[in-house]
């Protein structure tokens, strides 16, 4: 079959690969009718994710038709399904509590990552081999593992294109809304116009915000905000965001803000990973901007909630202002499975059309390009999404 | 993990220890200098001062030659003697569950990737095959010398074992409903004494790391009824990852195995979004 394969830094190549087949009794095996090239991927494009290795397969956003099942769960051959990012056994204490991103017993290297960080974590498709090196689903083939747990049938009423991104953009712009607590009359901050942010956004205001407010500096991007009624901040001209946004409050702040940028900062053994870290304070040097200027614009007893990953190590975190406004901080890996199914009776109900961040529809031959547009932000690129 | 040899040069003065531990420090160096058998005499015994000084033991105690020596002779790990090694693991299952699957033998080749096999003798009696560092097969008896349903099971080795070893695993009722806690405490001399354990080290076949993956493994048996594996999966480079080409699952083994049972779930369906 055919696949995306990663060789190095800005060095991904369509490969002939061997077909996936059925490895453990709940796997299944899932030909792609549709992927998309995420966010997180840049950055291992980009080189910054440790524990990858040449000939991985990437891709963590895709659907397609099951064509076949290690043991008998509930799916049929030929049903078209979407799955989320996360793997998951369903069984283990998180996973009962609906904690599916913090499974105990998806990630074969489970070792390793503890050895690094002190915990381990579920593991990813196609997202390097700490997280348990899972070939990924920019491909023609893919297996699933858990297949019993993970994958939602999709309606036939329903495109790929309106389905696909319950895998993770969907659920993780609209955990990150969730986790805000959104009261009638609240209004919502956004920083980062992106997929997620999009979603985000549009969330917010189905979870009963009155307002919206997003910040990005890329045109396209804040358009896209303003279709579905935000207000905008373009941070390149308002220097002062946090000024501008209690201006916009009566001087209050947002009730809560989302950071939909994050620092993408895989990876902190420090001692293992020292190069890439050098290389990765030079995102620290900018991001957590994002994160400062949230605790400073929240508005007392406010909800930060952080959908954009971190990692590592921040410095000059204004803590004292976060204490002193009695801020309440939510975060973390979205646990997708548990959004899957209300978000596709939103999608079927017509309350959100996911579609709306998707700019660029490419063959998965074309994948390299993709990236390469996508990384640099060329030609008003905000989602590719690949069909095999 | 515990040092091999408790030392046993606590009484002396830290005063003495040092002399000593400098002088062999001396005597090293000055007999590498030599380059003679002379110097390498002088030398040797420079290194056994020094061992001396640092955990109180003659050289051939610390590198395990005592363990050797007195094989056969004793059935249990001597006091204060050995490597100790404690584990434990949630697993959310059933204590009476998880305490049945552990009681049989033919389940342990299924989560410890060391064991080639254990061979049941009779109730109480068994046969242990293992892969020891650099691809040596140890081989052992064990006798269970306490068995109390859902609570713990002990062992011992027994005869000339290869490696000997004593411990046992503990069940406990993990709190409010959440399944079963099960602590593993084991004590054992390597082979080789502190030089085979060191050179296991290295070769990453340490029994600390090793039994906790072996948790591990039960618990993705237990809960999930599968060990998360990507062998076998295509990728770019070559052919497939993984130099071993084998199923490691199909659905003539399953039925014949016939594995844990397990309930049917269904995350997708589940939601807190409204």
């Amino acid at each position: 079959m055919k696949a995306l394969c990663w060789y190095g830094s800005r060095d991904v190549r369509v490969e002939n690969v061997p077909d996936p087949h059925i490895i453990n009794p709940r796997d299944i095996i899932v030909r792609v009718t549709l992927a998309a090239i995420c966010g997180s991927d840049v950055h291992i494009y980009d080189g910054y994710i440790p524990s990858m290795e040449r000939g991985d397969i990437l891709g963590h956003e895709f659907m397609g038709e099951v064509v076949e099942i290690g043991q008998k769960d509930g799916l049929q051959v030929g049903d078209r399904v979407v799955v989320p990012f996360p793997i998951a056994c369903g069984r283990c204490f998180y996973c009962q509590n609906h904690l599916y991103a913090s499974c105990d017993n998806s990630n074969p290297n489970a070792a390793s990552l503890e050895a690094l960080q002190g915990y381990s974590s579920a593991g990813l498709f196609g997202y390097s081999h700490l997280y348990g090196g899972y070939a990924g689903g920019q491909a023609e083939y893919v297996r699933v593992p858990f297949g019993d747990v993970g994958p939602l049938k999709v309606p036939d009423g329903m495109t790929d294109e309106q389905a696909l991104f319950l895998s993770d953009i969907l659920p993780t712009g609209y955990m990150a809304a969730e986790n805000c607590d959104i009261k009638a009359g609240d209004t919502v901050a956004v920083w980062g116009c992106g997929p997620v942010g999009q979603f985000a956004i549009r969330s917010a205001f189905l979870l009963g915000a009155a307002r919206v407010i997003a910040i990005d500096r890329f045109p396209e991007r804040l358009h896209l905000a303003r279709r579905a009624n935000a207000e905008t901040i373009d941070y390149e001209e308002e220097h002062e965001v946090v000024a501008r946004l209690k201006e916009m409050t009566g001087g209050q702040g947002p009730d809560s803000c989302i950071d939909a940028v994050g620092l993408e900062a895989h990876g902190t053994g420090i001692g293992y990973l020292y190069d890439r870290s050098k290389q990765m304070l030079r995102l620290q040097m900018d991001r957590p901007t994002a994160l400062r200027e949230i605790i400073q614009a929240c508005r007392k007893n406010g909800t930060v909630s952080l959908a954009g990953v971190y990692i590592g190590l921040i410095d000059k975190m204004p803590l004292g202002v976060a204490f002193g406004k009695g801020l309440t901080f939510k975060m973390g890996q979205t646990h997708a499975h548990r959004y899957m199914r209300p978000l596709l009776e939103k999608i079927s109900g017509g309350q959100i059309d996911p579609s709306v961040v998707i700019t660029h529809r490419m063959r998965l031959d074309e994948a390299p390009e993709g990236y390469r547009i996508f990384a640099d932000k060329e030609d008003n690129c905000i989602k590719v999404v690949l069909r095999p | 993990m515990e040092r091999i040899l408790p030392r046993q040069n606590k009484h002396r003065s830290d005063e003495a220890r040092w002399i000593i531990g400098l002088s062999g420090a001396a005597l090293i160096i000055w007999g590498w200098k030599r380059r003679s058998w002379l110097g390498f005499l002088l030398s040797s015994a420079g290194v056994d001062l020094l061992n001396w000084s640092c955990t109180g033991h003659y050289l051939h105690e610390t590198l395990g030659v005592t363990a050797l020596t007195s094989k056969g002779l004793r059935a249990l790990v001597p006091h204060q003697l050995g490597i100790r090694v404690d584990r434990s693991i949630a697993i959310s299952r059933p204590i009476d569950e998880v305490y049945q699957f552990f009681r049989n033998f033919k389940n342990f080749s299924r989560f410890m990737t060391h064991v080639n096999d254990v061979r049941e003798i009779d109730e109480k009696h068994s046969r242990w095959f293992v892969k020891g560092p650099a691809g040596v097969e140890l081989e052992w008896d064990a006798e269970i010398i306490n068995d109390q349903p859902n609570e713990m099971v002990s062992w011992r080795s027994i005869g000339s074992a290869d490696v000997e070893s004593t411990g046992s695993v503990h069940f406990q009722r993990a709190p409010g409903d959440r399944g079963t806690f099960v602590r593993v405490s084991m004590n054992y001399l390597p082979p080789g004494g502190a030089l085979g354990a060191a050179v296991a080290k290295l070769l990453g076949e340490e029994p600390e790391i090793q039994i906790k993956e072996d948790l591990r493994r039960l618990k993705q048996i237990m809960e999930a009824g599968e060990v998360a594996s990507t062998q076998g999966q295509p990728t770019g480079i070559g052919h497939t990852k993984g130099v071993e080409q084998r199923t490691l699952w199909s659905k003539e083994k399953a039925e014949e195995a016939g594995s844990v049972p397990q309930p049917k779930t269904r995350a997708a369906v589940s939601g807190t979004a409204s």
